[in-house]
């Protein structure tokens, strides 16, 4: 290894060594304080559906979903893609007890259709509002996930805009100053593209 | 419908669930720990061979001016304060999560107390006073 490759190998060593302190750290550390944070927010919001007295807070349902936001705030600092992909496969060898999986989910269905049409969709939304945050904190606490996810969101984004970004151009384009803007920025291209012929053409014979 | 009190059959579920659920996590903490772990010993590794390499060669004054450590000796006014809004910026994070904690220390029995007075039966998360993850539960 020669000293200018072994000089930029140990500059790279270091500033690796920052982004793992920065990542491991500070950054697990926001996330885990931001995820309680959220999930508080969520809880709050259950306590002010019960308090409206939409629900009763002996209510089964409001128990459950309480109960389920309170274990992942006290967990919150164990949960990990290790610990979604330990579950995942816990899940499918029946090692989790599958049976008493399809009873919660039963006493849930069964108690949750004793509620108003209106206060089952509330309790719905905040249960999925759960779900939704445990998957952000599992994506945004592994390099691994948000490397692959994050770019594949954006995909999916702009494959379902694409239909949108050329009208969104067009009424831009509509637009008097950005669309002499735009015109200039074709005549440049056009001129420059026949750039040498022009060059040729002005030079005399 | 009320809350019911758990029958022994189901107690004796939720125990197994537990248990399972706690050798699952021990795993995940392995897991985790590796993952952790082998990076710095991987960075550690590679930063020692850089280190071996270059050792007899260059001076480690050399090394460090090499790493832009340099603007210690001449500091120009925009490396100043990049790095002056650099470490503000760490330092008003830091205070603000003091803040946060002792806001959260200041109120959360606060809100417990009135939360309890509308439902006696409220069930906590267990976290600590300030917010902090229960030492039991490391």
């Amino acid at each position: 290894m020669d000293t200018y490759a072994a000089s930029s190998l140990l500059c790279a060593a270091i500033s690796t060594g920052i982004a793992w302190l920065i990542f491991f750290w500070f950054y697990r550390d926001y996330r885990l304080d931001k995820f309680r944070q959220d999930l508080f927010a969520l809880r709050d919001s259950l306590f002010d559906l019960a308090c409206s007295g939409r629900i009763g807070f002996d209510h089964r349902v409001y128990g459950l979903l309480r109960s389920g936001i309170n274990g992942t705030i006290r967990h919150a600092h164990r949960i990990s893609v290790v610990d979604l992909l330990l579950l995942f496969w816990a899940v499918r060898t029946d090692k989790v007890g599958n049976v008493d999986l399809q009873r919660y989910q039963s006493e849930w269905d069964r108690c949750l259709a004793e509620l108003p049409s209106g206060v089952r969709r509330d309790v719905l939304l905040i249960r999925g509002k759960l779900h939704y945050l445990y998957a952000e904190q599992v994506v945004f606490t592994s390099l691994c996930l948000q490397a692959m996810v994050i770019p594949t969101v954006l995909w999916l984004v702009l494959y379902r805009i694409k239909g949108a970004l050329p009208r969104f151009a067009r009424f831009l384009l509509s637009e008097s100053r950005v669309g002499r803007l735009a015109v200039s920025l074709d005549y440049s291209a056009s001129i420059s593209e026949n750039r040498d012929d022009l060059v040729a053409g002005a030079r005399p014979a | 419908m009320s809350r019911k009190e758990k029958s022994k059959a189901q107690l004796k579920a939720e125990l197994t669930a537990l248990k399972r659920q706690r050798s699952g996590d021990r795993i995940a903490s392995i897991a985790n720990h590796l993952i952790r772990w082998c990076g710095l010993v991987a960075i550690t590794y590679l930063a020692t061979r850089c280190i071996e390499a270059l050792a007899g060669r260059r001076t480690l004054a050399e090394i460090g001016l090499g790493l832009d450590l340099g603007f210690l000796v001449d500091m120009n006014l925009d490396r100043f304060l990049a790095w002056l809004v650099a470490v503000l910026g760490l330092g008003y994070g830091a205070r603000q999560r003091a803040l946060r904690k002792a806001a959260i220390g200041r109120l959360a029995s606060r809100v417990r107390d009135l939360e309890t007075r509308l439902d006696p039966g409220r069930t906590s998360s267990g976290l600590t006073g300030k917010g902090d993850t229960n030492p039991a539960d490391l």
